[in-house]
């Protein structure tokens, strides 16, 4: 399906021709979250409220063919509200310790060293939640969606030069504090 | 190049964002220094593991509720004219009813000062008249002194 026409068709009120567009990039948009906040729940609601936003604002987007950047754009502006006034009330990161998410809604691999790889996942993801948010957004949307320097910069608004500063402070930091836990895991085995 | 140059760039590197000629000179460095060979694994392997995080599957239930709150909104959405159209009349009703009754009253009220004041005029007409009489009464005794 012609993906302008959908938004075209979308913006003359088209309601029902809005559910392509969440099933093109709803999974995308909730794993993004995701990475950001690690925690099922706000994943959700959040993923719910940047599409009822995009829908509500969809009037003000130029039927460009990057309908994925502007969705990107919301979800990071709500993401990153979301993320300041958790702060704010002080239950971000400090009660909240996301060491164990919920397996089932995860795709499954099969194989031996899924253990280990379970375990190799939940460093890193902890790992990510203690960089600071304008690095940990930056290196996701990165990596982990595979966006060039030149598409992060139009989703953040940021200089491609603050871009490459903060992803490459972001992987020294991941480096320093993975490096960190795994020590601190091997004294614990050992000590077991 | 001198390794804290590389180091420095290694990041852009594996992101593929640097021209052809620096991105050459940091290969051929590559295969020449261990120390920095070393930390571009690091981060290669770091950066892999970020590739392959682990996805939530497709959640067909939040599909489902994101749709159902569009379509809420937008049934509110084409209520909300409606309903601003009845307030707006019920008030302009409501204003107009009032303003009336207010002038009916100024008019009652006006007629009543209006009565009060010609009972007013007749009352100063009749205490002139008395004076008058009385002037008289005083002349006449007067004149038969």
């Amino acid at each position: 399906v012609d993906e302008i026409k959908v938004i075209e068709s979308v913006k003359n009120g088209n309601t029902n021709m809005y559910n392509i567009l969440v099933k093109s990039y709803m999974k995308k948009i909730q794993n993004f979250i995701y990475s950001m906040v690690n925690d099922l729940d706000d994943s959700e609601s959040l993923t719910q409220d940047t599409f009822i936003k995009a829908y509500e604002s969809i009037n003000k987007y130029e039927n460009n063919g990057n309908f994925q950047g502007y969705l990107f754009k919301i979800a990071k502006n709500i993401t990153l509200n979301f993320i300041k006034k958790s702060k704010r009330i002080k239950i971000f990161s400090s009660f909240r310790k996301p060491i164990e998410y919920e397996r089932e809604h995860f795709t499954q691999e099969s194989g031996e060293s899924k253990l280990i790889e379970n375990e190799k996942e939940i460093i890193l993801r902890n790992a990510l939640l203690k960089l600071k948010e304008e690095k940990r957004l930056a290196l996701i949307l990165k990596t982990y969606m595979n966006m060039s320097y030149k598409e992060i910069s139009e989703i953040t608004g940021w200089s491609i030069s603050k871009i490459e500063t903060l992803i490459s402070r972001a992987r020294a930091d991941l480096i320093n504090i993975i490096k960190m836990q795994e020590n601190k895991n091997k004294i614990v085995n050992k000590v077991r | 190049m001198k390794c804290n140059d590389v180091k420095a760039l290694l990041s852009k590197f594996i992101d593929n964002e640097l021209d052809n000629k620096t991105y050459n000179m940091i290969k051929i460095h590559l295969k020449e220094c261990d120390d920095c060979r070393n930390h571009y694994n690091e981060i290669l392997s770091l950066n892999n593991n970020l590739k392959n995080l682990k996805s939530l599957e497709y959640n067909k239930k939040l599909e489902n509720s994101i749709m159902q709150k569009i379509k809420d909104k937008q049934k509110k959405s084409s209520f909300i004219p409606y309903l601003i159209y009845t307030l707006t009349f019920i008030i302009i009703f409501t204003i107009s009813l009032v303003f009336n009754l207010n002038n009916l009253n100024n008019k009652k009220s006006q007629t009543k000062i209006i009565e009060k004041m010609s009972i007013l005029n007749y009352d100063n007409v009749k205490l002139l008249n008395l004076q008058e009489n009385s002037f008289n009464i005083l002349g006449e005794a007067n004149e038969n002194k």
